[in-house]
């Protein structure tokens, strides 16, 4: 990797039970994190506590983050758009752009949760159509298209918000035609190249016609040193992903195995540097986001493993603070 | 008897950031005069008056800035919205705030123009009200809405802090059977003729013996040095409502200002004149358990805000017997 890119960190904001403790934990957490110069904190959405997850509604804790902090970029990673109203996240999203000072970077995904689909009272295998008809109304709204016959638009205005959308979908060249950027977790169904692969035809099938360069933000969970409770917790995750259908083969029984599966680096530094080094290659323009937490990680191991990353993972990476402290 | 003091914000003005931010000011200086909530409207796209569509986000930052100060929502438009969405926004902005959520339902009745753009029919406004404050409720009680699914995070106590704002004897006496507060005064009807026998019917179809009955009162409370500068100050802004009022039927054809700020029930004048009008108001004292008052205008600045809700605490509100906390 050369010429740096943005360092970020990513929140399930996983808790075994729900106390609203968690919420102030994820504040602190990017509190810190922008002390230590990292660039973007992202939060993902849970409904109805699935995965253990405890935010079903990121912008709304955005909202407050913003308030404590005051550079680094706020994402969403993601936002499960069929199950939303797609005007009314676009309202959300260009307030609390307003709020942050143009910090959003809304990242959105079409789910996969077969139980909070029904509960949405959506149907599952809808729900790509879903995704595509919300996000022509959500890009319509915040591009200051009318929305009435009268010829209302979206208030506050978005500007520039379109160009900080970004989608987790294989489905590239879609993503590559809209302009957005690409989120890009690892695939346990899929070989480790697949993601280099997926990057690349990203990357050719973007046509720069919205005057913004392509950007990857490569997703990784990342566990220097993991004990016994985050055993537990990632064979828990496992056996819940392929009891909804999500993870297709039998779980492994080894746990190497199944970190290497997952794509969660883990070991000494140095091996997590070089796993890293072996994914795609990342730009200016690109995103490293690395996960820190699994369901019970206290909020003193994320922010060890956050210095960690600031200390020697990243700089060997080649990114560089950019931060004003 | 006592009450609770409020103020309620249109968020008006011309740059929604620099309005976002004077709103947190407000938060921040009413808390310090000891008013017991704020609450801010939800307005919808750019032909309505009002700058923020997203009362909970700003109401997130709020909750970071401030303490005890209870925060409202004066109404929210719920046909535009998913009932699940806004409960689960809802729970965690009332999880961040250690539960000082007071959440105002409307169904839309000064937004018939929005309804196309979020897909729905005005003509099934009171409907869509009814099921989706039901689904709402239903959720934040914590009962299931599909196999075991329940509201996560789990909202304890939000259920008693729901409100809805009703124009008619029906909905008043709907609100009682739901066992939720009643607002008046979010549009402008005559407190004598339509406020008060809204209120009476509400209490009288009130049956819950586990909590009681509570009415909230908007109000336009604009006190300066005298009546004539209170008058000066209005003038302006109430001459631009008068075709829209009465379109909406709202107030008949009137003659001159003294007669506007009558019709819109505008307290107004010295400290002494404004008790004195709120004290002779049919609607206000004999019902109100919370207090809100509307102490901005359109062309209104954040001084004269801050100002009215110095005086308001300090001079107005004690003397009516309102106990600051």
């Amino acid at each position: 990797m050369s010429g740096g890119f943005s360092l970020g960190f990513l929140s399930r904001v996983y808790s075994p039970q729900f106390d609203p403790k968690v919420y102030r934990d994820t504040l602190e957490l990017f509190r810190v994190a922008e002390e230590l110069g990292f660039d973007s904190g992202w939060v993902a959405q849970h409904h109805f506590a699935s995965e253990l997850g405890r935010l079903p509604a990121p912008l709304v804790l955005l909202a407050a983050i913003a308030q404590r902090t005051r550079h680094i970029s706020l994402g969403t990673g993601i936002v499960v758009l069929p199950q939303e109203v797609p005007l009314r996240l676009a309202e959300d999203a260009a307030v609390l752009d307003l709020l942050s000072n143009g910090r959003l970077e809304l990242g959105l995904g079409a789910g996969f949760d077969p139980e909070t689909f029904l509960a949405f009272g959506r149907a599952h295998e809808a729900r790509h159509r879903d995704y595509e008809q919300h996000l022509q109304q959500l890009r319509n709204a915040l591009g200051n298209a009318p929305l009435t016959d009268s010829g209302s638009r979206l208030l506050p205005r978005a500007s520039g918000l379109s160009h900080r959308l970004w989608e987790a979908t294989s489905r590239v060249e879609q993503v590559a035609e809209r302009g957005h950027g690409l989120i890009m977790a690892p695939n346990p169904q899929l070989p480790a190249e697949a993601g280099i692969e997926l990057v690349n035809r990203y990357r050719s099938a973007w046509t720069g016609d919205n005057g913004t360069p392509a950007r990857v933000a490569r997703v990784q969970a990342l566990l220097p040193a993991p004990d016994d409770a985050t055993r537990r917790d990632i064979q828990a995750y496992v056996q819940r992903q392929h009891r909804i259908g999500v993870l297709k083969d039998e779980p492994e029984a080894d746990f190497d195995t199944t970190l290497k599966r997952l794509g969660v680096l883990h070991g000494p530094v140095e091996q997590i540097i070089e796993q890293l080094q072996q994914g795609p290659a990342l730009t200016a323009q690109d995103q490293l986001i690395l996960q820190v937490q699994t369901i019970s990680t206290p909020l003193r191991e994320a922010i060890r493993t956050l210095e960690i990353i600031r200390e020697h993972i990243a700089p060997a990476l080649g990114w560089q603070s950019t931060g004003t402290l | 008897m006592t009450f609770k003091l409020g103020f309620l914000s249109h968020a008006f003005g011309d740059d929604p950031q620099q309005v976002y931010r004077d709103l947190i000011e407000q938060f921040e200086v009413a808390e310090a005069l000891g008013f017991d909530g704020g609450w801010i409207a939800q307005h919808h796209l750019s032909n309505g008056f009002g700058l923020l569509p997203s009362p909970l986000l700003l109401l997130a930052a709020v909750a970071e800035r401030t303490r005890h100060i209870e925060l409202g929502t004066g109404v929210i438009v719920l046909p535009f919205e998913d009932p699940i969405r806004l409960a689960e926004d809802a729970s965690v902005l009332d999880a961040l705030s250690g539960g000082r959520v007071q959440l105002g339902l409307g169904s839309g009745g000064a937004n018939l123009d929005n309804f196309t753009a979020f897909d729905r029919d005005p003509g099934r406004r009171q409907a869509d009200f009814a099921e989706r404050q039901q689904r709402v409720q239903h959720l934040v009680e914590g009962k299931p809405l599909i196999g075991d699914l329940t509201l996560q995070p789990p909202a304890p106590g939000l259920s008693s802090r729901l409100w809805h704002s009703h124009g008619s004897i029906d909905g008043a006496v709907y609100a009682a059977e739901q066992g939720n507060g009643l607002l008046l005064g979010t549009a402008t009807h005559d407190p004598l003729t339509v406020q008060k026998p809204l209120a009476d019917a509400y209490l009288q179809a009130w049956s819950r013996t586990d909590r009681a009955p509570r009415i909230g009162v908007v109000r336009a409370i604009f006190p300066a040095a005298n009546r004539a500068s209170a008058q000066a100050e209005l003038a302006v802004d109430i001459e631009r409502h008068i075709p829209r009022l009465q379109r909406e039927g709202l107030i008949d054809e009137a003659v001159d200002l003294q007669e506007h700020l009558r019709l819109m029930n505008v307290h107004h004048g010295h400290p002494d004149e404004v008790i004195e009008s709120l004290r002779q108001d049919p609607s206000l004292l004999p019902y109100a358990d919370y207090v809100i008052a509307v102490v901005q205008a359109e062309s209104s600045t954040q001084a004269q805000i801050l100002k009215r809700l110095e005086i308001l605490a300090r001079d107005i509100a004690p003397a009516l017997g309102w106990k600051k906390r």
